[in-house]
């Protein structure tokens, strides 16, 4: 293997390496995401039962 | 937004960020290259982990500021499908994160590519996300068990909790199942350190031992389960109750570890009850249990031991009650009565409940029924129970069937027909036990009696199982002149509080019920209980006996293999036996039914003959037990080509006494066997069936052998001296040995002259026997000399081993190591079995015994089934003049197993028929406890 080979490989593993990167940080937006509804749901839910808890008071 | 939860402008900054990756490095070889590939994958897994655990931490945290409960913050997160999102995004990151691995490993072509795919190193990964997602779980079940016990929780709330908690436990039983790898490796950290701690504090030394081994056996998923339960009960006060609890846990456990070990039923820790029960039972907490269950209940099952029948569960529990008895309850009898609603509803394909230790005596009536044809209230469930034995083995045995014949599919292991092969079974195949067996009772010798021990009290167990006694011998608890200590809590052994005196207790109830056990085995006929004329001469019982002869065969395997001749193969075979004996019972029936009318009605002649000839039984003489006629039916549905069954049919095959004499004038049945003993190996071996040829030969061959073996000790006795004597240190002992041993070798200065000479004529008369028969001509006179030089060469043998014997110091010395025959059997003798019929003929019928050969009839083919007045061997022994004498008059029939008293009768009858009896002797076969020529299901 001589030195150019090398140099070509490093240059393809850089590729994939932020081929994966930028994947992977859509992935993670996707993630945020859902928490961030999952966090609106529960407080949805939160303010539902004090709604109820001063309805009922 | 809560703090936690990551920014993903912040996430992008750092992927962004300029790493020590290479980017400036100037890579100059293959190895550089491979090593940047490592780095790289390396990064992958690193981001992947951070970006999984993120989410995953964030969406555990989401709830922190806002502060709904968990099991709120579940059903929400299960509602918006929350949960379920996560969890594929998190999949899509996963697999993302190994497929780039691979795609840069293969780029960097390293070696290390196929270790990478492996998924032991991206289980490094892979596992801590487990263990979290694990983690994440127990603590929301956790926090639902706290919300649970919480005096302030609604019952409302409570049923979603259960619920809730119960779906947590599906998805962790989903997640285990998907990875078992990681969920054994994960639960096996947490078990090895915490199950040591756990089991060190199990108080009762044998206890620990067990649960650590049985543990060992259980897959780590369910051992979980039982740690907990461990630890609840190690934290009770009372020590009575940490010992019997944990022996209960030991019980079902143990129950797992034998049907994964027989592997006769599939256990399968998916399988689940999702359908609720309804059935009619008992109230709660009834103290009352005398009623018809009539409240409508509603509740699930739970599996402790799920087994799976063809992929549906079947109940199978396991319940252990050494102070308390089991089924006093209504809320145990309630638990029954759901598994037999269960059954008939098709929700499971039947149950079986299997207890050790006390029961409540009206449970089991209530279980079973109080006659023969009644199926009792749970008729499909199946009750095992499990019997300590002597030895501290345990038998297993139905109490009681379940109606579809269904029961669970169990064995009695490595229980064989002799206590001796018995001891050598468990010695080849459970060394542990064979080990303990010997800590136990200190010798083999006392391990073989308490074998036989265990072995007569199985037999006990078997009769009482079939006459219904066996639920009184073990619910009736009758300690006799128990110690004074133990007096107050005799009747109620739950308010023991020393571990000691339960122990001691315990020890006494088993002593008792193993009195009574042995007391059942009695084996002589007295009272004709269960004869064609009685209330057991029924279908049902029939039926019910021949299934748990079936049954009895198939869990006791090594008692099967010599009983092949009484297993039958189909069920159409069962039915031809049932059929088969029932109408061999109604012959029997009408046959002496008439009799007894005939005898009541004249002033019989043949009782007057039978009063007279001495004859002191009952006046219907001894009955045949069903159970017999069951098995005459059984060999005679199994017989083989060619082969006649056991038949009550055609009696005229058969003679009678008269015909005796005739008959053996013509008869020689000369029978030699010899027992050859090794003392090097300690072993006898039996040559059967032989004849003096044979023996003549193998005295020649041991007298070789013998000098040969002798030889050798001499050249040993060269080498010990020689090793001695350079010893510089020698012990008083060494000393001894050294005169002992200079002795030998005085001796053999002595003789070794004439060793050698006689060894010399011997060679010299070999070779001359070999000319000599060569030079003659004729054949006849060819054998003479041969046979002529043979007496001579072993008469010069002989001498030469006189002489070693002297050498080796004598015959005690020889003896040492010669082989030798050590018994000689050698008679002519010839028995048959007879029956005396009720009109006073005796029916008899040859016995081959040669060897390990014999064959017969049944006694209760020469009877027919009917009563007899006496039955067992006749044995003749041809005298030094040639003729035949009747020697011995014996009861040995298993069949009617008859008093010793009748022996006398027999005798005088014999006589009346003119066969000379003035030096017969009469035996008690029966009761010497010799062995029973014709072994029945009864006996072993």
């Amino acid at each position: 293997m001589d030195q150019a080979d090398i140099n070509q490989k490093v240059e393809t593993i850089k590729a994939i390496r932020q081929k994966y990167i930028a994947e992977l940080l859509r992935l993670k937006k996707k993630q945020n995401e859902i928490i961030k509804d999952f966090i609106k749901a529960l407080e949805t839910k939160k303010i539902d039962q004090l709604r109820q808890k001063l309805n009922i008071q | 937004m809560p703090a936690e939860l990551t920014n993903p402008q912040e996430q992008e900054m750092k992927i962004n960020t300029p790493e020590s990756m290479g980017a400036e490095l100037e890579l100059s070889s293959s190895e550089d290259l491979e090593k940047f590939g490592e780095t790289a994958a390396q990064d992958i897994d690193d981001k992947a982990n951070e970006a999984l655990n993120g989410g995953q931490k964030s969406f555990e945290n989401a709830n922190r500021s806002i502060g709904l409960s968990e099991s709120e913050t579940e059903i929400v997160a299960q509602e918006t499908g929350a949960e379920a999102q996560l969890e594929s995004v998190q999949e899509e990151i996963a697999r993302l994160s190994n497929e780039t691995k691979k795609e840069i490993t293969a780029a960097a072509g390293t070696k290390n590519q196929e270790a990478l795919e492996q998924p032991k190193s991206l289980g490094v990964e892979n596992q801590k996300t487990f263990d979290e997602i694990m983690h994440g779980y127990k603590n929301l079940v956790d926090g639902i068990d706290a919300r649970l016990k919480d005096s302030e929780t609604t019952p409302e709330e409570k049923k979603t909790l259960v619920r809730q908690k119960k779906d947590h436990q599906d998805k962790v039983r989903e997640i285990q199942t998907a990875h078992p790898e990681f969920a054994m490796a994960g639960i096996k950290e947490q078990q090895q350190v915490k199950v040591q701690e756990l089991i060190a504090r199990i108080p009762d030394e044998s206890a620990r031992k067990n649960f650590n081994e049985l543990f060992q056996n259980i897959p780590e998923v369910i051992g979980l389960k039982y740690m907990k339960i461990l630890e609840g009960i190690l934290g009770n006060k009372d020590e009575v109750a940490v010992r019997t609890t944990v022996r209960g846990l030991l019980f079902e456990l143990s129950r797992i570890d034998a049907v994964s070990r027989q592997g006769l039923e599939q256990i399968d820790y998916n399988l689940e009850i999702t359908e609720e029960v309804e059935y009619l039972g008992f109230a709660k907490n009834s103290k009352d249990l005398n009623y018809e269950p009539n409240q409508k209940l509603k509740s699930p099952i739970e599996l402790d031991i799920p087994i799976a029948r063809k992929g549906e569960p079947y109940v199978y529990e396991a319940k252990s009650y050494p102070r308390m008895q089991y089924g006093s309850l209504a809320s145990q009898r309630n638990q029954l009565l759901k598994y037999q609603s269960a059954v008939e509803q098709g929700i499971v394909e039947g149950a079986t409940v299997e207890i050790k230790g006390r029961i409540d005596p009206d449970f089991l009536k209530w279980a079973t029924g109080t006659n023969i044809a009644d199926a009792g209230r749970i008729p499909d469930v199946e009750i095992i129970y499990t019997f300590e034995l002597p030895s501290g083995t345990e038998h297993r045995f139905v109490l009681k069937r379940s109606r579809k014949n269904n029961g669970l599919d169990f064995q009695n292991e490595g229980r064989a027909n002799t206590p001796e092969a018995t001891l050598r079974s468990i010695k080849d195949s459970k060394l542990e036990q064979y080990e303990e067996l010997m800590r136990k009772f200190g010798s083999e010798e006392e391990a073989l009696s308490k074998l036989d021990e265990d072995r007569k009290i199985i037999n006990g167990i078997q009769k009482s199982v079939l006459d219904r006694s066996i639920i009184d011998i073990i619910t009736g608890v009758n300690i006799e002149n128990p110690p004074s200590e133990l007096q107050p809590y005799l009747e109620n052994p739950m308010t023991i509080k020393s571990a000691d005196l339960f122990d001691q207790y315990e020890s006494l109830k088993r002593e008792s019920v193993y009195k009574k056990l042995l007391a059942k085995r009695e084996i002589i006929n007295v009272d004709n209980k269960r004869s064609a004329n009685s209330e057991f001469a029924s279908r049902d019982y029939v039926e019910k006996s021949m299934r748990e002869y079936q049954d009895y065969l198939k869990q006791n395997p090594e008692m099967a293999k010599i009983k092949k001749a009484y297993i039958l193969d189909s069920e159409e075979d069962v039915l031809a036996a049932i059929e088969k004996t029932m109408a061999a019972i109604e012959k029997v029936k009408s046959f002496e039914s008439e009799r007894k009318q005939q005898e009541d009605a004249l002033d019989s002649q043949d009782r007057e003959k039978r009063s007279k000839m001495g004859y002191s039984g009952l006046d219907e003489g001894v009955a045949l037990d069903i159970e017999h006629i069951i098995i005459d039916a059984i060999h005679d549905v199994n017989k083989k080509k060619g082969k006649t069954g056991r038949s009550y049919e055609n009696p005229e095959r058969f003679k009678n006494v008269e015909m005796l004499g005739q008959y053996l004038s013509d008869q020689d049945r000369r029978y030699l066997e010899i027992a050859i003993y090794d003392p090097l190996s300690e072993k006898t071996e039996r040559n059967i069936d032989v004849n003096e040829t044979h023996i003549k030969r193998t005295s020649v061959e041991l007298l070789k052998e013998n000098i040969k073996r002798a030889e050798e000790r001499v050249q040993q006795t060269i080498a010990r001296f020689a090793e001695l004597n350079q010893k510089p240190d020698k012990t008083a002992e060494e000393l001894d040995e050294i005169k002992f041993l200079s002795a030998r070798l005085r001796a053999k200065e002595m003789q070794g002259r004439n060793i050698e000479k006689l060894k010399q004529r011997i060679e010299a008369l070999k070779s001359e026997k070999v000319e000599q028969v060569k030079a003659e001509k004729d054949n006849a006179k060819k054998k003479i000399i041969a046979s002529e030089y043979d007496d001579q060469i072993v008469q010069s043998t002989d001498g030469l081993a006189s002489l070693y014997k002297e050498v080796l110091g004598g015959e005690k010395e020889w003896d040492k190591m010669a082989k030798r025959i050590s018994e000689k059997i050698d008679q002519n003798m010839i028995k048959f079995i007879y029956a005396v019929k009720s009109d006073g003929e005796i029916v008899v019928g040859e016995e081959i015994i040669r060897g390990d050969v014999s064959g017969r009839a049944a006694h209760s083919e020469l009877a027919q089934g009917r009563n007899v007045y006496g039955a067992g061997e006749l044995a003749f022994t041809k005298d030094k003049n040639g003729q035949w004498t009747l020697s011995e008059i014996n009861n040995g029939s298993g069949h009617y197993r008859p008093s010793a008293l009748t022996l006398r009768f027999v005798k005088n009858l014999i006589q009346s028929k003119g066969i000379d009896v003035s030096t017969v002797e009469l035996r008690d076969t029966l009761l010497r406890g010799a062995l029973i020529p014709d072994l029945t299901m009864l006996e072993e």
